[in-house]
């Protein structure tokens, strides 16, 4: 009886010593938070803040990109209010999770106009969000910045308060690394892609390229979402191809090492959308085999890359360091290749506040600012635009840039080409400038 | 014409996979088959017990020790989750639904917090190459597949032989009849979420090294389980392995002959003409009317 | 057996809405509108959960029917939004019965799993097809295509939402009253609670399951028709097994008055989430916390365990 007493006490304390630790790691995730509105610093009184709301992916299948976002945001906000804020004012961000959910995406842009009346909204990363939030931020009169890779915006699918002007598209991007896998690495391909809408811009875009180019895409291989085992999968890849190129395909690390047991050392040459690994560091046990293949990037992970000055200083801001990694945990890699797009988007959003001279969310202050921001064609490269210079399309709300891509040398990203702007133009009709804006 | 040697892959992998799906669900198989308690949190758990397989790795310990800690840890955690909180309302099943979905959505943002949001994986304590006439293999994905299936019938047997099964059974079929032969009620349900706790714990920390840690990786465990259970018979722990091997089994095969997702709406199709078969007894009972 | 709230009883709930509409925040409009929407479909999963008893995890195809249909027609075809509403409705009618007969020949966990898988082949399905259905990035409707843009001249967005939604709720609540205390009602209560003497009896219960499940699929239909159609976006997101879930948990935190539960359950559970939301970043935590408070504090969950709690023998 005692010991069966003594046992169960144990039992108990062992349990409450667990549940504490786990308590514990909450708290200490919850600390790290901001509770509601960030305070601007330095505010001066009578000097009223403009306010950017921002829907952010703090939990689901974004959270590994919304956690830099977030962070990125942040170290612009500061810097920006560093340097004398907007138009002399300061900036507020008011940051709240969406869940990567185009329902609660919806609903966190209305509580953002509602709720706080943001004077902008910097939006989310995943186009299902995007599209279910663009018509919400069209209808309150709002100017909504998607900061998503997503053909949602430039496609027109969205309306005349939406915008993505710190971040390049899908088929841009595939337009400007098509012509080069062709020309280096070979013209038979294979395609390995989630069967999705975002898998299927990949399939078009990559197929109408080698059209163009004269290459052949051989076999097409669309994977089902939320699959953990992709050997029986591979079956499908003629052996014959020179090139495999695949993209976001579930669980990456999984991929990755079931691909390397079946292709072997004679394998055909590899190209992937760096999407897949994206805050994954190239050191995780699994992606060795990735050695030698070839990845789309936006921007450098690894800082020599493309060091610049100002890559540098917003490697420096945002608390990144050479090899993209968070400074004070190196095993926190970052999301390099997208996360500039909020920085950019959030030093467009001054530029054109302060040419248009915005200040109150009044009919006649937006006009003036989306008229302003459509008018505008060119980002210099710089402080504000460390990824690069960037082409803007008024009529499709869209930026055209740089595009790099890198093999993987000794476990880091090493840059062999960087593509001109022109390399990503595409024809669309869309017409934004078109549409009534009220 | 199809290669032989991707029938061969295609089974073997098909087999592998189907014997991890097995070993997952047969916690669940205890709990939710033979016990009655829908317990939501099972895919959670087999999320933490790969976390803590990545955890030992992280401390430089041996990924042997997390064979040992993730089913004590995860197995003490559903213990506890039993005792402190389904205990208290008897197990009744609306309670017990709204429970384990809010510990669900706890345990998830557990991962979220301890892991980060990035997937994270951990190398195999070994991984020969295991070349088969045409194809390769992993040989540590090989052993895991090996080792759940001995488990599985391990535990079968264990279950079905001994005092563990009608026990568990009876506790859940008639709690006053037990409790009147002086069985102590929360005692077997204590045993059996133990044994459920560990044995996906212990599954958990044994898939983690081939497949990657995710702190979402819970729910479509937790989905694939309850198909697998079901398709089984509810209650039959056998009934649970050959469902679980047949069903990847088929994943497979049905992926060298289609499209991957006509593939994949195939073997749900054909999971679901089955589980309606099953219940009406025969396939012809499905088109009785 | 309860006694059954009247209809004027049962129409609190709109009453108190429409006359808190002026009262309420702007954003608060805009949350109990969608809120009032979702609650149309916590009722639909009522209908087959609450009143006869049958439990599925694959009301999300239901919901996903209706919004595909609506939205699908009103992209494509016509920008009609109420013949597009009914083609929404109809098509998860349509889909409903489907999966009625299957509901009809199983019970227990065996339906529950039937549901669930047939709902994801139809999510995958949803995916596969993303050049007519957009897909998991989905579909944006045109302004003319929306009941807020028809009834643009007359109402701003807001209004429209809440008004349309409040009537919506209105008819449901109503017809949900009716249906509960009538003839057929208490059959399906029946079949619930002793289906085997009910047949005894000599009534064809498959056919009260069907019509149940039917009626069930309307509902959902017509929440999701509704939410395409006043939100105009269409998205295989709704489809996924986390929208068949939810209404299980509405409608069990809402409790055993199917007139008032599922709105109230909605309610609860989205109040306390948006709530959160806004509060601290862990707000997924919030909401798992109260579940399992909610779990803990009430007492026993009787009324669910007149349907939960047989699952087994129903399916053995």
């Amino acid at each position: 009886m005692d010991r069966r007493r003594a046992l169960s006490s144990l039992l108990k304390t062992g349990i409450i010593a667990a549940g504490a630790a786990g308590l514990g790691a909450v708290a200490g995730y919850l600390s790290g938070s901001s509770i509601g509105a960030q305070p601007p610093q330095g505010r001066e009184p009578g000097v009223k803040p403009i306010k950017i709301g921002f829907q952010v992916h703090r939990t689901g299948i974004g959270a590994p990109y919304g956690f830099w976002y977030e962070r990125v945001a942040n170290a612009a906000v500061s810097y920006i209010n560093k340097i004398g804020g907007i138009a002399g004012r300061p900036v507020e961000l008011i940051a709240e999770d969406d869940e990567t959910s185009p329902a609660k995406g919806a609903q966190v842009v209305e509580r953002l106009v509602l709720a706080h009346n943001v004077d902008f909204i910097l939006g989310a990363l995943f186009s299902d969000v995007v599209l279910a939030s663009g018509p919400r931020a069209g209808e309150l009169k709002r100017p909504y910045f998607a900061v998503s890779e997503g053909t949602h915006v430039p496609f027109g699918k969205l309306n005349r308060w939406c915008f993505q002007p710190g971040i390049t598209d899908v088929p841009g991007q595939v337009t400007a690394v098509a012509k080069w896998i062709f020309e280096n690495l070979g013209k038979r391909v294979a395609m390995i892609y989630p069967d999705y809408a975002f898998g299927h811009d990949h399939r078009d875009a990559l197929t109408k390229a080698a059209e163009r180019y004269g290459a052949r895409i051989v076999e097409k291989i669309p994977i089902p979402p939320g699959e953990t085992s992709f050997t029986k999968y591979f079956t499908r890849i003629p052996r014959d191809i020179d090139v495999l190129y695949h993209v976001m395909v579930g669980d990456v690390l999984t991929f990755i090492r079931e691909l390397g047991v079946y292709l072997g050392r004679d394998r055909p040459e590899l190209f992937g959308f760096i999407d897949s690994i994206e805050a994954v560091p190239l050191s995780a046990p699994g992606l060795e085999y990735l050695e030698g293949t070839y990845f789309w990037e936006a921007f450098p992970r690894y800082a020599d890359g493309y060091d610049t000055p100002y890559a540098r200083f917003y490697r420096e801001s945002v608390g990144v360091d050479e090899s993209g990694a968070d400074k004070s945990d190196p095993s926190r890699v970052s999301a390099f290749s997208h996360m500039f797009g909020v920085w950019e988007t959030l030093f467009v959003i001054k530029e054109a506040v302060e040419q248009s001279g915005y200040s109150e969310p009044t009919r006649s202050d937006y006009e003036a600012f989306i008229k302003t921001l459509e008018s505008m064609d060119w980002f210099n490269e710089g402080l504000w635009h460390p990824q690069g210079d960037k082409r803007f399309n008024g009529k499709l709300h869209q930026s055209f840039g740089h595009q790099f891509i890198s093999v993987v040398r000794n476990g880091r990203l090493v840059v062999v080409h960087r593509t001109e702007i022109e390399d990503s133009f595409y024809e669309h009709p869309n017409d934004y400038t078109k549409q009534p804006l009220f | 014409m199809l290669p032989l040697e991707h029938l061969g892959l295609a089974v073997v992998d098909g087999l592998v996979n189907g014997s991890v799906m097995a070993f997952i669900a047969l916690g669940l198989a205890i709990v939710f088959g033979i016990m009655n308690v829908v317990n939501l949190t099972h895919g959670e758990l087999y999320m933490l017990g790969a976390m803590i397989s990545w955890l030992m790795v992280q401390a430089a310990l041996p990924y042997a020790s997390a064979l040992v800690a993730a089913p004590l840890l995860v197995g003490g955690l559903a213990v506890a989750i039993n005792m402190f909180i389904l205990q208290r309302f008897g197990h009744e099943p609306g309670q017990t639904v709204l429970a384990t979905f809010g510990l669900l959505l706890i345990l998830q943002q557990l991962g979220l917090a301890i892991l980060g949001p990035a997937p994270r994986s951990i190398s195999p304590p070994f991984n020969p190459i295991i070349e088969f006439s045409g194809f390769s293999y992993s040989g540590f994905k090989l052993f895991a597949g090996l080792f759940s299936l001995m488990a599985c019938l391990l535990v079968w047997l264990g279950v079905e032989r001994s005092r563990i099964g009608p026990l568990l059974r009876a506790a859940q079929e008639n709690r006053l009849m037990a409790e009147s032969l002086g069985i102590d009620t929360s005692k077997v349900f204590l045993i059996g979420f133990a044994l459920a706790g560990s044995l996906v714990g212990f599954a958990g920390a044994l898939t983690s090294p081939f497949r990657q840690i995710h702190f979402l990786m819970g729910f479509d465990a937790l989905a694939v389980s309850f198909v697998v259970v079901v398709l089984g018979g509810v209650g039959r722990i056998g009934g649970t392995i050959a469902a679980g091997v047949g069903l990847g089994l088929l994943e497979s095969l049905a992926a060298l002959f289609l499209a991957p997702t006509v593939a994949r709406v195939l073997t749900l199709t054909l999971a679901l003409i089955y589980v309606v078969a099953r219940r009406l007894g025969s396939i012809r009972g499905v088109w009785r009317y | 057996m309860r006694p059954r709230p009247t209809i004027i009883a049962s129409l609190t709930i709109p009453i108190i809405l429409a006359v808190a509409y002026p009262f309420l925040p702007e954003y608060q409009k805009a949350l109990v509108a969608r809120i009032m929407i979702l609650s149309i479909y916590s009722y639909g999963y009522a209908v087959c959960f609450q009143m006869v008893g049958i439990m599925s995890l694959g009301h999300a195809a239901l919901f996903a029917a209706g919004m595909y249909g609506a939205g699908l027609y009103a992209y494509y075809i016509s920008p009609d939004p109420f013949v597009a509403l009914a083609v929404g409705v109809a098509s998860s009618v349509l889909l409903s019965m489907l999966l009625g007969v299957l509901a009809m020949r199983v019970g227990g966990a065996y339906l529950m799993i039937g549901t669930l898988l047939a709902s994801q082949a139809l999510y995958l399905v949803a995916l596969h097809f993303n050049e007519i259905t957009g897909g998991e990035q989905g579909l944006v409707l045109r302004g003319e295509a929306t009941i807020t843009g028809a009834l643009k001249p007359l109402l701003s967005e807001l209004d429209a939402r809440y008004m349309v939604s409040l009537i919506a709720l209105t008819v449901v609540v109503a017809g949900i009253t009716i249906l509960s205390s009538s003839r057929l009602g208490r059959m399906l209560l029946a079949v619930r609670d002793d289906e085997e003497k009910l047949e005894s009896l000599g009534y064809n219960t498959s056919i009260l399951k069907l019509l149940a499940f039917s009626i069930s699929g309307a509902l959902s239909g017509a929440s999701g028709s509704l939410l395409a159609l006043l939100y105009s976006y269409v998205g295989a997101g709704y489809a996924g097994v986390l929208n068949s879930v939810e209404p299980v948990l509405w409608v069990l935190v809402g409790g055993p008055y199917v007139e008032f539960g599922p709105f109230l359950g909605s309610l609860l559970v989205n109040l306390l989430a948006d709530t959160a939301r806004g509060l601290l970043r862990g707000h997924v935590l919030v909401v798992g916390a109260g579940l399992v408070a909610f779990a803990l504090a009430t007492g026993r969950l009787r009324w669910a365990y007149q349907i939960l709690g047989r699952w087994r023998s129903r399916a053995a």
